[in-house]
């Protein structure tokens, strides 16, 4: 169908549409910046939730000295003898200050501050093991033992991470009917600049799809340019937060750097301008065209 | 080979232009459309050259009922028709060649069909040192054949003029009339409008008389004697 000899009915880039790439270009970048962003949430969260359910956190909580550590001494020997458990290890008194140093401060003046032993216990798989037939166990030799398998703030993080991306896969879907919106009223403007010189190709007998060709080869070219466009400005944003966070810090900062299949697909952003604008402009034509007799 | 029975048209809503037309014109006649300003001469050309369609009644073009055919099958019907506007209507971003190529490039002939054939045309319509020219660069009476050529490189069955001598000078437009009249020798059947009783008359042809959306006079019977009407078939 492209590949068809253009009749030129229609004089080169004269249709009235100047600044149509321009404003795909705006949209392309809208839409590939909500995509960057739906995709790293989603990416983030797996990298989080990956780390996550293969980990259980023990705390034995018990004020006096000797009882935690006997309680710890019973757990730690019950958990590295359960199956489905890779390794469960003692956290040491040092690293569990530091943990809670940023909300404690300078814990060296609070020496006698009764402290919790955390036993970090790593899963052969997620899922391996029965969290509340292990916390059931774990009373049962050890009664101030706490079991942390993440699941209560984990599930309200990947609510979060689930409405995030809803909200940019909405934003891409309005980005998209916006982009189609402009070209269809493109395209009314070019068919009332060219009403003449379509009417006449209308009367000499060239088929629908004939004269929606002229149309829909030019807005496929401003689909193309657009898309272009906007995909390196995207790009260029992308690359210069992505210097910006790794300055920041770790952690879900880290999921920040596009992986290959976000860069999949923005690479393939103007081919998807281009043919949205193609269809849109064709359909728009056609659909003008039948109004005629 | 057209056949109009009882049609009637209207734009949108409004009252009826053309009322209660009935005529037949025969293959390889020539008829002149007359009648005063807002007699629906134009308004019967659309109807002629499928522009527009009755409000009521038949039109029948070459065995085939215009009404019942689809929105796809039309332009096959309308390649056989070719129109002269009065205003010329040609693309201004194309040369003369270009112009008169267009329809055969609409109907899918080769690159050599379409130089043998508009080159023949041209020369024929006397542009043969014009094929390169823009329109804006032409004459009134150059333009006028340029559009007569793009009308009739099809070999249309219908050629269809609507005032083909109103913007250029009397005697290139009497000029255009006789290649009017060698075309219809051709075997084309001609109708043109126009509101130059005078010029009619001096023709001495068939004529479809319209006022107020009516025939007043029907077409009559072409005559034939080529001595003393050329157009006669």
């Amino acid at each position: 169908m492209i590949l068809r000899p253009r009749l030129k009915f229609l004089p080169d880039g004269r249709q009235g549409e100047g600044l149509l790439p321009y404003v795909i270009a705006v949209m392309v970048y809208l839409c590939g910046m909500a995509l960057f962003a739906g995709f790293s949430i989603q990416s983030g969260i797996n990298n989080w939730s990956n780390g996550l359910v293969s980990r259980v956190s023990i705390q034995i909580e018990a004020t006096d000295k000797v009882v935690r550590e006997q309680e710890t001494i019973a757990a730690l020997k019950m958990l590295q003898a359960t199956p489905g458990i890779k390794s469960a290890q003692v956290i040491a008194d040092s690293e569990v200050m530091k943990l809670i140093s940023p909300w404690l401060g300078d814990i060296s003046l609070m020496a006698d501050l009764p402290m919790p032993s955390l036993i970090d216990v790593e899963l052969s798989n997620p899922g391996s093991i029965n969290s509340d037939a292990l916390k059931v166990r774990l009373k049962d030799i050890a009664p101030h033992a706490e079991v942390d398998d993440h699941q209560t703030w984990m599930s309200d993080v990947l609510s979060l991470a689930s409405t995030l991306r809803t909200v940019a896969l909405i934003m891409v879907l309005m980005v998209i009917l916006c982009t189609i919106a402009i070209v269809v009223f493109g395209c009314r403007t070019g068919l009332a600049t060219h009403k003449k010189s379509v009417e006449l190709m209308h009367l000499m007998g060239a088929e629908d799809s004939t004269i929606a060709r002229e149309f829909h080869r030019t807005f496929m070219m401003h689909g193309l340019k657009g898309g272009i466009i906007g995909t390196l400005l995207a790009v260029l944003t992308l690359y210069i937060l992505s210097n910006i966070m790794e300055n920041i810090g770790e952690g879900l900062l880290t999921s920040f750097n596009p992986d290959a299949s976000i860069i999949i697909m923005l690479c393939l952003l103007p081919l998807f301008s281009m043919g949205l604008a193609m269809i849109t402009a064709s359909l728009t034509v056609r659909r003008a065209l039948l109004k005629l007799v | 080979m057209l056949k109009f029975e009882n049609v009637g048209m209207r734009y949108g809503t409004g009252d009826e232009v053309l009322r209660d037309l009935n005529f037949h014109l025969e293959a390889g006649s020539f008829h002149f459309l007359t009648g005063p300003s807002g007699a629906g001469k134009t308004s019967l050309l659309k109807l002629l050259y499928l522009a527009h369609k009755p409000s009521r009644g038949l039109i029948n073009f070459s065995g085939k009922d215009i009404a019942t055919q689809s929105h796809r099958d039309l332009p096959k019907i309308r390649r056989r028709i070719g129109i002269v506007f009065q205003d010329f209507r040609l693309f201004e971003h194309m040369t003369a060649f270009e112009n008169v190529a267009l329809p055969l490039k609409i109907h899918g002939a080769t690159d050599a069909q379409i130089k043998d054939h508009v080159e023949e045309l041209l020369a024929w319509v006397g542009l043969k040192d014009r094929i390169n020219a823009r329109p804006s660069t032409l004459s009134g009476g150059e333009q006028q054949r340029v559009a007569i050529a793009r009308a009739l490189i099809n070999k249309p069955d219908l050629l269809l003029a609507d005032e083909p001598t109103g913007n250029i000078d009397p005697e290139m437009g009497r000029k255009i009339m006789h290649l009017f009249v060698e075309l219809n020798k051709l075997g084309t059947t001609t109708v043109l409008a126009t509101h130059d009783q005078e010029f009619v008359k001096s023709m001495g042809a068939s004529v479809l008389m319209l006022e107020r959306g009516r025939i007043m006079q029907l077409p009559g019977h072409t005559p034939r004697d080529p001595q003393k009407k050329k157009w006669g078939r």
